[in-house]
């Protein structure tokens, strides 16, 4: 199915917000934000053709893109990007676990 | 049970853009709960301090708080994520949709033809699109509400229901259901007022009607009634609720002007709706819902609390929609005395209310129970779904 008809928009209408004081870092921001996430589905990736390879021995692309994790799978993958952003992420974190320290 | 293909379940995103939406609603979880409470900290533990030195007091409201934390490194980086996050959930929802967008298409079409449930869709091409709308992408959601690609989309619809799943996805509180409003509300005035048994709702601003569907299950014998200016979303929204056997009447009709007869309906509703309306538009909403609501009926709306009725950092905290969220009239609408807007439209202070509702789906039933009985609804705080704030008036 690849009768794509509409190409929907990826900008917001509207300003874009900036919260440093040099806009660049915005950008950066941005990059790295969008790396990271990319960073987090190869992972996927790989976790679903390690996990069929143990199962099945050989797999195709096809089934790669039908793999649907079990519940319990998906709460194991929940919990190890939600420690994987905690890491990429941990210097949002160090100000306030000082200051809980101290 | 009907047959129609369900526009609400039928996108099928591949490998990576299933895991890229499971990316960003752990992000956003990440956000609003780890790094907000990191935030919180370093505010009350530095920020609140060296304010009160240099100026003898604590920051009066969220203004004070705001200027306060600007330049702060965690404020910048925790918006820079949450900013970032927002933009990615509709992001992450788009390439699935425009590849399925013909079927969807077909679907909402075999929908409105078919018509199982017999609810109803009437749109109306003249309905004036307010400019905060048309000008500006509300929840940075690219198409906003009412962007039309080509004849009979639903796309704008579609990535709303779809993005709204990601959005919420991550937060433990509203994992469990679409319409968790809705629910809320309708299950409230159930064991709240068990008398009151309205038989014409109306849900206002009600998008693809996750929100609408709620009350039609509550009370199947009423009549419900969705109206929104967004023609997408209301095309959507039927084929959703037609796949699922809900009978709805979707209209496009703008809240300030609905062309309802008088004393029309028994109960009106509306969520997260009016912080996106300017404060001149409300008033006209306001005095609409008057003119249509039938004596002896209720207005009851959910919405973001008072900043009347909120501490300052939590003013700060919320209103940060205003300012990067593409939500102009969010802290304007938050600084109104509600008591004295309602009244200033017509509805008389003694029949007013404010009620904190528990959401439904994730309080114990005991619980639920026990604060629409007992009375005791304004202890909690609105966050992340836990309590939903709701205003409004018997008439």
């Amino acid at each position: 199915m690849s009768d794509k008809t509409v190409n929907l928009p990826l900008r917001a209408k509207g300003k874009r917000a900036t919260f440093y004081k040099d806009p660049a870092v915005d950008q950066l921001f941005a990059i790295v934000t969008m790396l990271t996430q990319e960073l987090s589905v190869a992972f996927d990736r790989i976790e679903t053709v390690e996990r069929m390879l143990d199962k099945n021995g050989v797999i195709s692309r096809a089934d790669i893109e039908a793999y649907k994790p079990g519940e319990q799978e998906e709460s194991e993958r929940t919990q190890r990007r939600d420690e994987y952003i905690g890491r990429v992420f941990n210097i949002l974190h160090q100000e306030a676990a000082s200051l809980r320290d101290s | 049970m009907s047959n129609i293909r369900n526009v609400g379940e039928m996108v099928e995103p591949n490998h990576d853009e299933y895991n890229r939406q499971r990316f960003v609603s752990i992000l956003r979880k990440k956000v609003l709960m780890d790094f907000a409470g990191d935030m919180k900290t370093i505010y009350q533990k530095k920020v609140e301090p060296n304010f009160e030195k240099k100026h003898g007091r604590k920051p009066k409201d969220g203004r004070e708080v705001r200027k306060a934390m600007l330049h702060e490194p965690v404020f910048e980086g925790w918006s820079s994520l949450r900013y970032n996050a927002q933009l990615m959930t509709w992001w992450s929802v788009q390439p699935a949709i425009e590849r399925d967008l013909s079927d969807l298409i077909q679907a909402a079409k075999d929908a409105k033809a078919a018509n199982p449930t017999g609810g109803s869709l009437e749109l109306n091409p003249d309905v004036d699109v307010p400019r905060e709308i048309t000008e500006l992408d509300v929840h940075l959601m690219p198409g906003c509400f009412h962007t039309e690609y080509t004849d009979d989309d639903v796309a704008q619809g579609a990535v709303y229901h779809y993005g709204t799943t990601v959005f919420s996805g991550g937060l433990p509180h509203r994992r469990i259901t679409k319409g968790g409003v809705a629910s809320s509300i309708a299950n409230y005035l159930k064991l709240a007022h068990p008398e009151f048994k309205p038989k014409r709702i109306l849900d206002m601003g009600c998008t693809a009607g996750a929100n609408t569907t709620p009350y039609k299950e509550v009370y199947p014998e009423a009549e419900v009634h969705g109206i929104d200016v967004g023609a997408p979303l209301l095309r959507f929204g039927h084929a959703r609720a037609e796949a699922e056997g809900a009978a709805l009447h979707f209209r496009q009709a703008n809240a300030t002007d609905t062309g309802y007869p008088d004393n029309h309906f028994d109960f009106i509703t509306s969520s997260f709706f009016f912080h996106e309306v300017s404060v001149p538009d409300t008033k006209k909403i306001f005095k609409e819902c008057l003119r249509i609501l039938k004596p002896g009926g209720l207005m009851l709306h959910m919405e973001l609390p008072p900043s009347a009725l909120t501490d300052p950092y939590y003013n700060f905290y919320l209103d940060w929609d205003a300012f990067y969220n593409n939500e102009p009239h969010y802290e304007k609408f938050r600084g109104l005395d509600f008591p004295e807007a309602l009244a200033e439209c017509g509805f008389e202070k003694d029949k007013q209310l404010m009620v904190r509702i528990p959401n439904f789906a994730s309080t114990p039933p005991d619980e639920f129970k026990a604060v629409a009985t007992g009375g005791d609804t304004m202890r909690r705080d609105h966050g992340n779904g836990a309590v939903w704030f709701t205003f409004g008036s018997w008439k």
